[in-house]
C-alpha cells in the first residue's frame, strides 16, 4: 500500500474553542449501533433534568441515553441523523436552566475505581467512541487481557480539527484519565498518536507527560487513512489482526472518548456534549462545543452562513462524510465534523483506463477496479472480497477518470448481503 | 433550506485522465523531433531526399493521428452521440494512430497506414465497446494486420538510406556475431543508443525513450514495472547467449538498443488499458513478454522483430495475471512459485538458445551445394546453390579454364534484394573478380544477398582450381 497524503487546502484554523450549549430544543436519538430497540423511560410533557436517563438498549449490551438539556419533553418524533437514516428521538425544550441531578463536584478520586465500578460508570455514561464508528466503550475493556492502551488522536481526515482543539484546552485531564484508565485495567503501556506535523501537540503534551513514565506520545506520518486502527496498530507495535484489535490485547480509543471518559469517572456526567469542527468555504472554520442531539440548522444560525444556492452540508470529513437532504439533522456523539460548502467537485466521469492506482493505494488491499468489473458476478466478488473495503474513499480521491469507486465497493457489498440472506 | 446531496469524498486529486494523457504526449514530442531530424532533415542535407520527402515523418504522424480521431467522430456520428468531436477526444482516440505511425517504417505508403489504423482502431478497440474496454493494443492490432497482409512491404529490415537495421544484420549473421560484424556497420554502441541507426520513427532514439520513461514514471502516467521486468529480463537472457558465445555486453545492449525493444517496452507495453492492474500482474507480464521478444528474434526464423507480438500475445493474458495478482495481494507468498518457474525458464531458456547458436556458428563455415557439374573442354559449368537473405538462391556458373566466364541467377526468393545486385553490377564485377571477391563492394541496400554470393563465388573458383 503507497501511503498517500491527501492534496487539499487543510482550512487555517484558530484552535480556540467556542461554545454553543443553548439550543432552544435538542433531539435525543433513541438509537444504539444502527439499532432502535431502544426503550423510552420519559413520557411527553415530563421534566428532565440535564443528564437525566430518557433511554436505555437492553439487548446483546446495555447503554443508557441522557438528556443533554434541563426541560420539558415535547414530543416524539422521527428525525433524520447523518447517515439519512429517520430515527425516533424524543424532542426537549430547553429552559436553559442547566438543572442537574449529578454532582459535579468531585466524589470519588478516579484511580481509586475497581474494574466493575469502571465498567459500570462509564456503560451508563453512555459514551461510545467517539471517532466516527460508534461502538460501545466499555465493550473493549471488558477483556482481562489488555496489555496496551493506544489513544488516537491522528485525525487523519483534511479539515477536522476537533480532537487537536480538545487536546490543546485538555491535556492534562487527558493524560490523568489515561493514566487512571490504565490503572483500573492492570495496562502497561500507552501510546499517544499524534501527526508528527503538529508541533503544537508535541508541545503542550510535553509539559505534563514527564509525570507519566509509561505514557508515550506515537508520531504517525502525514497520509491517509492513518488513523484507521489496523494502520495505526501497524505503524505503533508492527503487528497485524484480523477482526478486532482487543485479540491482541490492545485497546484503541478516540481522545475525545477517553475524555468524554473522565468526566464520566470524575464528575458522573454524562457523555451529552463534544466538540466538533465546522469548516466549508461558507463559515469560518470553528471548533464548538455543542449538546448531542442540536440540529444543524439551530448551529448554523447559531455560527452565521453565507448565504448559496448550492449548499452542501456534509457529516463527517471530507473523505468519509456524507451529504445530508436538508438541515433538521440531529448531531449523535459519533458526528466530528460538519462542511458547509458551494465548492463543486471535479467530477467529469470518463472510461475506467485500468491504471491500476486505486488498488495501489486502497489501505485492505483490494482491487476496486476488478470489484467494479465483476459487480454481476458473484463468485468472482467473493474472491476479491469487498467486505474488507473500510469506505475510506482513497480509491475515489485517486481515480483519474472520477469513477466513485468507493460506491461501486459499497454496492458489491450489498450484492454479496444479498446472496448470503 | 434545500441542500444538494451527493457522493463523497469531496475531495479530489488533481490528477485526471487528460492529464496523463497530455504527459504521454509530452515524452513523445523528443522523440517525434528527432525521428524528424534523423529521417527527414538529416537526409535532406545529404541530399538524399527532396524537401517534399523530408517532411514525411511528420506527414506519416499526422495522417495517423488525423484517421484515428476521426474513426472515433464518424463512431460517435453512426451511435448519435451529440458531442461527436468531445466523445473522440475523451476516448483518448488519437494515441492508437499516433503510436502506430511510429512503430512502422518510414517507407510505409499513408494508404496503407490509413488502412491500419481504420483496421486497429475498429478491430481493436471500437468492437470491444470502445475506450478502456479494449482487450488488445489497438495499434498493435493496426501493425499486425500490416505484418500480416503486407509483410514484403514491411521488411522493417531498411531505413530511408537503405542500410539494414541493426536487427536485420543482426538476423543475417544467426544472431551470433563478433562487435566488428554487429556493431561497427554503425559505428559504435553509443551511436546505436543515441539513436543513430535505422528503424521506425519511434524506435530509434533509445535514449530519448528511456528520458520518456523517467518523466512518465516522476508523473505517475505509466505502468513502471512492466518495462522495467521486462527490459531487465531481455537484459538477462542476452547477456546468458552472450556468454555462452563468448560475446561481451556489447550484445545484449545491442539487442536493447535495436529495434521497437525501448519504445515498444515504454509506451506500448505500458498502455494502461490492456495491461494488468496489479503489481504482481505487471511483473509477470513484463518477464513474459521478455521471454517472447528473445524467441521471437533468435529462433522463429522470417521473424525480425518481436517486440510487437510478445506485447499483443501478453495481451491475451491479463485476466489471468490479475487473478493471480489479486490472491497474491491478500498474501505475498503465494507469488513465490509462479516467480521461481518463471525465472527458471528465463535460464533455461536463454541456456538453450546461447548453446544451439553455438552448434550453427561452427557449421556456419561456406560449403557448396553444387547440384550439377557439366564439362567440356575447357568449358566447366556449375550449378549450385547459395546462401541468399531469405532463402536460397540458384545459380548458373561457367568457367573458361580457370577464368569464370559468367553468372546466371535461376532462382531465387528475394525479391527485394536480386533487382538491385542486378541493377548495382555486382554480377559483373563478380565475374571480373575471377574468385578474388575480397575487392568487390557489397550493394548497399543488399547487404545480405551480395554478401553470401560472394562467399559462394569465393568457395566455388577455390573448389575448382583445386578440383
Amino acid at each position: 500500500m503507497k501511503k498517500l497524503q491527501l492534496v487539499s487546502k487543510r482550512a487555517e484554523h484558530n484552535y480556540t474553542l467556542q461554545k454553543f450549549l443553548k439550543p432552544h430544543f435538542v433531539y435525543i436519538p433513541l438509537i444504539v449501533q444502527n439499532n432502535t430497540n431502544v426503550v423510552c423511560e420519559v413520557k411527553v410533557d415530563e421534566y428532565v433534568y440535564k443528564g437525566q436517563v430518557v433511554g436505555s438498549f437492553n439487548e446483546n449490551f446495555t447503554l443508557k441515553i441522557h438528556s443533554s438539556v434541563s426541560g420539558t419533553v415535547k414530543e416524539i418524533k422521527k428525525m433524520r441523523l447523518y447517515n439519512n437514516e429517520l430515527v425516533k428521538c424524543i424532542v426537549i425544550e430547553n429552559d436553559f436552566k442547566e438543572n442537574t441531578k449529578y454532582n459535579e463536584k468531585n466524589i470519588k478520586k478516579i484511580s481509586d475505581y475497581s474494574k466493575e465500578e469502571f465498567i459500570d460508570n462509564i456503560q451508563n455514561a453512555g459514551i461510545i467512541g467517539m471517532g466516527g464508528a460508534g461502538f460501545p466503550t466499555y465493550f473493549k475493556y471488558k477483556s482481562d487481557n489488555i496489555n496496551t492502551l493506544i489513544v488516537n488522536a491522528v485525525e487523519c481526515e483534511p479539515f477536522i480539527s476537533s480532537d487537536h482543539t480538545l487536546i490543546l484546552n485538555n491535556c492534562e485531564e487527558i493524560l490523568e484519565a489515561v493514566d487512571s484508565i490504565m490503572e483500573i485495567n492492570n495496562i502497561s503501556k500507552c501510546y499517544i498518536a499524534i501527526k508528527d506535523i503538529y508541533s503544537d501537540l508535541k508541545f503542550e503534551f510535553d509539559k505534563y507527560i514527564g509525570t507519566y513514565p509509561n505514557i508515550e506520545l506515537f508520531f504517525t506520518k502525514n497520509y491517509y487513512p492513518a488513523g484507521w486502527e489496523k494502520n495505526l496498530i501497524k505503524d505503533i507495535m508492527h503487528i497485524e489482526y484480523n477482526n478486532l484489535p482487543i485479540e491482541k490485547g490492545i485497546v484503541v480509543n478516540n481522545v475525545s472518548t477517553i475524555y468524554a471518559i473522565y468526566e464520566s469517572l470524575k464528575y458522573n456526567k454524562p457523555s451529552i456534549e463534544r466538540i466538533i469542527t465546522v469548516s466549508g468555504n461558507l463559515v469560518k472554520d470553528t471548533n464548538i462545543l455543542i449538546k448531542i442531539g442540536t440540529t444543524i440548522k439551530e448551529l448554523i444560525d447559531f455560527i452565521g452562513m453565507k448565504e448559496t444556492k448550492k449548499l452542501k452540508v456534509i457529516v463527517g470529513g471530507p473523505m468519509m462524510g456524507k451529504t445530508v437532504s436538508s438541515l433538521d439533522i440531529v448531531i449523535t456523539k459519533n458526528v466530528n465534523s460538519i462542511i458547509l460548502s458551494d465548492e463543486e467537485v471535479y467530477n467529469k466521469e470518463v472510461n475506467c483506463l485500468k491504471c491500476g492506482k486505486c488498488s495501489d493505494v486502497c489501505p485492505s488491499k483490494l482491487c476496486p477496479v476488478l470489484i467494479m468489473e465483476n459487480l454481476e458476478n458473484k463468485d468472482e466478488l467473493l474472491k476479491l472480497q469487498p467486505n474488507k473495503c473500510i469506505e475510506c474513499g482513497l480509491c475515489s480521491y485517486i481515480c483519474p477518470s472520477k469513477i466513485l469507486l468507493r460506491d461501486k465497493v459499497i454496492e458489491a457489498k450489498q450484492v454479496l448481503r444479498g446472496d448470503k440472506k | 433550506m434545500k441542500t444538494i446531496t451527493e457522493n463523497g469524498p469531496f475531495i479530489k486529486s488533481k490528477n485526471s485522465t487528460t492529464k496523463m494523457m497530455r504527459n504521454l504526449l509530452i515524452a513523445l514530442v523528443p522523440i517525434i523531433l528527432f525521428s524528424f531530424y534523423y529521417n527527414g532533415i538529416r537526409l535532406y542535407n545529404l541530399k538524399a531526399i527532396s524537401l517534399i520527402e523530408m517532411f514525411k515523418p511528420l506527414l506519416l504522424i499526422l495522417v495517423g493521428t488525423l484517421t484515428s480521431f476521426l474513426i472515433e467522430v464518424i463512431y460517435a456520428l453512426i451511435i448519435k452521440n451529440k458531442k461527436p468531436f468531445e466523445y473522440s477526444f475523451y476516448s483518448y482516440s488519437i494515441f492508437p494512430g499516433l503510436f502506430l505511425s511510429l512503430i512502422v517504417p518510414v517507407n510505409t505508403p499513408l494508404i496503407l497506414l490509413i488502412m491500419a489504423v481504420c483496421f486497429g482502431v475498429i478491430f481493436g478497440k471500437i468492437v470491444f465497446g470502445g475506450f478502456g474496454k479494449n482487450i488488445f493494443n489497438p495499434a498493435l492490432v493496426g501493425y499486425l494486420f500490416i505484418f500480416v497482409c503486407y509483410s514484403s512491404t514491411l521488411t522493417s529490415s531498411l531505413d530511408a538510406i537503405s542500410t539494414a537495421t541493426p536487427l536485420a544484420n543482426l538476423k543475417g549473421f544467426d544472431y551470433v556475431g563478433t562487435y566488428n560484424d554487429l556493431v561497427l556497420p554503425y559505428n559504435s554502441i553509443f551511436d546505436l543508443i543515441l539513436g543513430f541507426k535505422g528503424g521506425a520513427l519511434g524506435e530509434i532514439s533509445g535514449l530519448l525513450c528511456i528520458i520518456g520513461f523517467i518523466y512518465l514514471t516522476i508523473t505517475k502516467v505509466i505502468k513502471y514495472k512492466i518495462p522495467c521486468t521486462y527490459i531487465l529480463t531481455v537484459f538477462i537472457m542476452t547477456t546468458i547467449i552472450a556468454l555462452t558465445n563468448n560475446m561481451g555486453l556489447w550484445y545484449p545492449l545491442l539487442h536493447i538498443f535495436s529495434g521497437g525493444l525501448l519504445f515498444g517496452a515504454i509506451f506500448m507495453a505500458t498502455d494502461p488499458v490492456t495491461t494488468p492492474i496489479t503489481s504482481f500482474g505487471q511483473i509477470v507480464s513484463g518477464i513474459l513478454m521478455g521471454i517472447i521478444t528473445v524467441i521471437c528474434r533468435s529462433l522463429i526464423p522470417g521473424l525480425v522483430e518481436g517486440v510487437m507480438l510478445s506485447i499483443l500475445s501478453v495481451n491475451l493474458l491479463v485476466a489471468i495475471l490479475d487473478n493471480i495478482g489479486v490472491k497474491v495481494k491478500f498474501n505475498i507468498k503465494k507469488c513465490i512459485i509462479p516467480l521461481v518457474i518463471l525465472i527458471l525458464l528465463v535460464i533455461t531458456l536463454s541456456l538453450y538458445i546461447g548453446l544451439s547458436k553455438v552448434k550453427t556458428s561452427k557449421k556456419d563455415t561456406p560449403s557448396l551445394e553444387i547440384i550439377e557439374t557439366i564439362k567440356n573442354n575447357d568449358k566447366t559449368t556449375y550449378t549450385l546453390y547459395s546462401k541468399g537473405y531469405s532463402g536460397k538462391i540458384k545459380l548458373k556458373v561457367t568457367f573458361n579454364k580457370d577464368n569464370i566466364n559468367s553468372i546466371e541467377i535461376l532462382e531465387h526468393q528475394e525479391s527485394e534484394f536480386i533487382p538491385k545486385v542486378v541493377s548495382s553490377g555486382l554480377i559483373d564485377s563478380l565475374v571480373s573478380s575471377n574468385g578474388d571477391t575480397s575487392k568487390v563492394d557489397s550493394v548497399s541496400g543488399a547487404t545480405f544477398t551480395s554478401k553470401y554470393l560472394k562467399e559462394t563465388i569465393n568457395a566455388l573458383s577455390k573448389h575448382h582450381r583445386g578440383a
